[in-house]
């Protein structure tokens, strides 16, 4: 029987991507912090502090071909981001392990040149930064975190397997270990190893792929127990595990129809991305179910492979680090990018900035930076940036669209917008007598909604219920329940509307972003203060999320 | 109310679509014929009819004195210069109230009903719960009256308010279906009870095209919220599509759309500056320059709440469970007002302060003593503290309710508050 040294019980946590809706469909990480606990521990002065993270396992299921290897990616780079538990607090100390497990053709190397896209996308600073410091994190035994193990193509029994993860798992936890006794500035041997076991969830181990793995092993196949003894192993370990399997990923297949030991059959959080056909365009969505019964049926959205430097003029590194040296003087990336040199024990080449500097102003070709860069040999050999292969990383970073939010039926890869059904109290200037009181409110809303948010369904649009209704309609509206129907419904309520739980939808985070239709120009001093003009204390308007779309007055003029 | 305090909000499931509340529309012409006519106020002292326009309508409507526009006007003395005004015109309404929504009589009740105790001091060391009813934070759970408490604790003006009410507005009777009727067709009003909305629309109306129709504050001083949220039914598909589209409707285009069809108020600031200068469907007439000039949204905002005038916002959410019990009170005053005949005496059917020129409160006294209810009666410590019943502080008051009532009608009026306390205590939905 196996010893559980550490005593780690089966977790409940919660796997995270940096990547907005994804993570809060998948739940808020339980955690804690550590901060008294390692002062008194090291009767020092904290310099930060940790964060206890509880393990959980994850499938990634999805078809071939929708990013999940980029979004396991992803998931191994929020160690570096320090958001191994969730989020990220300003004192936390990022320590957390990663290690990936997979049959493609990837090592350590390419795996850094791709981590350190998802890494820059979500600081904003220069990939070449980015990259050279996990370089520089990485070829140091010391403050290494990252462990790449790929599986041959050879015979392998399901014991091996076993014991390759158990390995990989064994030497993150004494990585781990390790960094956190160095933080605490006592001996690890000084320390409990209970205290460790509760950090064991900032361990995050990627399996990529499961199905290419029992394709490419057979034998391993046809050991019905081997998932679940993969699955207890990690449980125990209390680490934060992703498996990523190539198969169907449409979130509602019959588990009939799946193959014996599918990992759909299990009980656990279930991540599943899929292709969609979507007016003539091949996208893919994402979905999230946590639990098999007794959940809603969650939100679709579109997950959106994005190229970094896509914003930038040139598709050449040296010139995105002319961009930014261009900046540097506003940038707080300069005290970031100084403090890099100067751990790495070289000086920052002023004469080269300026260099780059005159030459971005004088309009140079990319040729002449690049001329101007490569002189300087020994930034190359810090950054490494010249070296990276970009061919196939390109699209590397991903982000979250909710546009699949607007649409019904994306789950069966059958996209229809969904209806919006707008009921409104008609008073006395309903449609009915409109024309006798000039309103043309009525028709303006009508032809907007439908023109804004076109359906094929023949109930689009807005209605109005009479006064004498009225009673009628809150009866029916009170009894509504969260049973989800095929369309949107939006009605018009008054002022003391009771407050009862499950029938109107919860609209606090809409109400509570922040404001940005108030927009008027670039600069802070166009923004007008909502708050300071609510005259009547009753308005709160909403966001936009998407700049582009203020910048261009669109919203704004609506 | 801030962005900040919204924070505290557990559950945030409404978003604000426009904003309405209580005022008068009053046809000027009536009131400036008798503007130079006084009578004596329901406190003893004489009051001028000019007076009580000028403290209750906008700055340009007002008639030459325009130095008193802070007096703060009663109900009762309202509905009695109503009342004289009609008197000289026959067929004229004096008081006028969208009947249309059965809600509208509901909320001039509450309004009159809670002014008129907060002017009483019913329950001496006590505050009014109508004092609630104008917070807009949540009150606590215990704080937060029910319709039935505050029947219980301003039964006299709720009856001082109700026989207002039957007084002023004679000309509507309560129907069997529970709804409201006029008796006889009317040529016009002295004044009547509105919302922004309502007035709009009645403005446009061609039988009042011709007249001189003007916006006052309400008396007293309470006047209710008729606010109107959008809200997303639990079991829409996509939250998403319900954000766009609340959005669009909520946005300033719309915000002014809403606001120049007479709709309701924008609940935004709708242009950057001078917001307050927007034009509202709404008209006066400039005698002097003979043409009409709209009101505009900040002179509409004056009649409530920002004025000075000492007017609070009565917001029926912070009553509990009237969303549950507002269809009984409906109901239940469709029914006053359809019993309306087997309440008076004769007295009632004479002006209401030529009720107070009726020496009845020995009579009073002595029916109350008399009478198993203590309706009247009011505890208060004297100057050793013990208990005394006094009567002192309703005295004028209810002689005016005495008088109108005989007892008869005061016990139906009981019976009927027994009807409406028990159907709101025993349902449950």
């Amino acid at each position: 029987m196996r010893e559980a040294k550490e005593n780690v019980l089966p977790g409940n946590g919660h796997a995270s991507f940096g990547l907005p809706w994804i993570d809060s469909l998948l739940g808020e990480p339980n955690r804690s912090v550590f901060r008294n606990a390692q002062a008194s521990l090291s009767g020092s002065k904290p310099q930060g502090q940790l964060q206890t993270c509880e393990g959980s396992i994850t499938f990634l299921l999805g078809d071939a071909g929708t990013h999940k290897g980029r979004l396991a990616r992803r998931f191994l780079a929020q160690i570096a981001l320090g958001k191994e538990c969730g989020s990220q607090t300003t004192d936390q100390v990022p320590f957390g392990i990663g290690i990936l497990i997979t049959t493609d053709l990837m090592d350590k190397r390419s795996l850094l040149d791709r981590l350190a896209f998802h890494i820059a996308q979500d600081t904003n600073h220069p990939y070449f930064a980015v990259r050279a410091l996990l370089e520089q994190q990485e070829s140091d035994e010391k403050t290494e975190r990252l462990l790449c193990r790929r599986l041959s193509v050879r015979h392998l029994s399901s014991a091996h397997f076993l014991k390759i993860v158990e390995c990989q798992v064994r030497w993150a936890k004494m990585r781990l270990r390790r960094l956190i006794s160095g933080f605490i500035g006592k001996s690890i041997d000084a320390i409990d190893t209970k205290f460790f076991a509760q950090f064991y969830g900032c361990i995050r181990l990627v399996i990529d792929d499961w199905h290419a793995v029992l394709e490419t092993h057979p034998n391993l196949a046809e050991d019905p127990l081997l998932v679940q003894s993969l699955i207890t192993f990690l449980k125990r370990e209390g680490i934060t595990a992703l498996l990523v399997s190539t198969q169907p990923g449409q979130p509602y297949i019959p588990t009939s129809e799946t193959p014996a030991f599918d990992l759909r059959k299990i009980d656990e959080q279930h991540i599943y991305t899929w292709g969609v056909s979507f007016y003539g365009q091949r996208r893919t969505a994402i979905t999230c179910l946590r639990d098999r019964i007794g959940q809603r049926e969650p939100d679709v959205f579109e997950l959106l492979p994005i190229n970094l430097q896509s914003t930038e003029s040139t598709d050449q590194p040296w010139i995105s680090l002319g961009k930014v040296v261009e900046k540097f003087s506003s940038s707080s990336f300069s005290q970031y990018l100084e403090k890099f040199y100067s751990d790495a024990g070289a000086n920052w080449p002023q004469t080269m900035e300026t260099a780059v500097r005159e030459a971005v102003a004088r309009k140079h070709s990319s040729e002449e930076l690049v001329a101007i860069i490569k002189d300087y040999p020994n930034l190359r050999r810090l950054t490494g940036a010249f070296d990276i292969p970009l061919v196939g990383t390109r699209d590397e970073c991903l982000s979250i669209s909710r546009e699949f939010g607007l649409y019904g039926g994306v789950e069966i890869g059958e996209a229809y917008r969904v209806p919006l059904r707008v009921q409104l109290v008609e008073g006395i200037h309903g449609s009915h007598e409109a024309e006798t009181f000039c309103s043309s409110y009525p028709s303006l809303l009508n032809q907007t909604l439908r023109k804004v948010f076109p359906s094929e369904s023949t109930e689009t649009g807005v209605s109005f219920v009479s006064l004498d209704e009225y009673d009628e309609f809150a009866t029916y509206a009170d009894w509504l329940d969260d049973s989800r129907g095929k369309e949107t419904v939006i009605i018009q309520i008054d002022e003391f509307w009771g407050a009862r739980p499950g029938t109107l939808m919860e609209l606090k985070q809409y109400w509570i972003e922040d404001v940005v239709a108030q927009y008027l120009g670039p600069e802070k001093d166009s923004w007008i203060s909502v708050t300071q003009n609510d005259v009547y204390g009753v308005w709160h308007p909403h966001v936009l999320s998407n700049q582009s779309a203020i910048d261009s007055g669109k919203r704004t003029a609506a | 109310m801030t962005r900040s305090d919204n924070q505290a909000y557990q559950v945030i499931d409404r978003i604000p679509y426009y904003w309405d509340f209580g005022f008068l529309v009053a046809d000027r012409h009536l009131w400036e014929g008798c503007k130079d006519d006084s009578f004596m106020g329901w406190k003893g002292d004489p009051v001028r009819i000019a007076e009580i326009w000028n403290a209750l309508a906008l700055e340009k409507d007002r008639f030459g004195d325009r130095g008193s526009s802070e007096k703060e006007v009663s109900w009762i003395d309202f509905f009695t210069a109503c009342e004289r005004i009609a008197s000289r015109h026959p067929g004229v309404a004096a008081f006028d109230i969208n009947i249309k929504n059965t809600e509208s009589m509901s909320c001039l009740l509450l309004e009159v009903w809670g002014s008129i105790s907060k002017s009483l001091s019913e329950n001496p060391g006590q505050t009014s719960k109508f004092q609630k009813l104008n917070e807009r934070k949540p009150p606590e759970s215990t704080e937060w009256p029910s319709l039935k408490q505050l029947f219980e604790a301003h039964t006299v003006s709720l009856l001082s308010a109700l026989i207002s009410l039957l007084h002023a507005c004679k000309q509507i009777r309560g129907t069997s279906d529970h709804r409201f009727e006029e008796v006889y067709s009317t040529k016009g009003f002295v004044a009547s009870r509105q919302w922004y909305s309502t007035a709009s629309a009645m403005m446009r109306l061609p039988e009042h095209s011709g007249k001189e129709l003007c916006l006052l504050s309400l008396p007293g001083n309470v006047s209710t919220r008729g606010d109107w949220y959008l809200a997303v039914t639990a079991g829409s598909r996509s939250r998403l599509l319900a954000e766009r589209a609340i959005d669009l409707m909520t946005s300033r285009k719309m915000n002014v759309a809403r606001f120049h069809d007479g709709l309701g108020l924008p609940v935004r600031d709708v242009l950057p500056i001078y917001w307050d200068r927007l034009s509202s469907p709404i008209v006066r007439h400039v005698a002097d320059l003979g043409e009409k000039q709209a009101v505009t949204l900040g002179e509409i905002e004056s009649l409530g709440q920002s004025t000075g005038k000492h007017i609070e916002w009565l917001w029926r959410s912070r009553i509990r469970n009237y969303d549950r019990d507002c269809f009984y009170l409906r109901r239940w005053l469709s029914r006053v007002f359809f019993e309306r005949r087997s309440w008076f005496n004769k007295a009632g059917e004479i002006p209401l302060t030529d009720l107070l020129a009726f020496n009845a409160i020995e009579k009073l006294e002595k029916e109350s003593s008399e009478s198993s209810t203590n309706l009247w009666k009011v505890s208060k410590k004297d100057k050793n503290g013990e208990t005394v019943e006094d009567f002192h502080e309703f005295r004028q008051h209810a002689e005016v309710l005495y008088n109108a009532l005989d007892k008869t009608g005061l016990e139906r009026f009981l019976h009927m508050l027994d009807i409406i306390k028990n159907v709101i205590r025993g349902n449950s939905h």
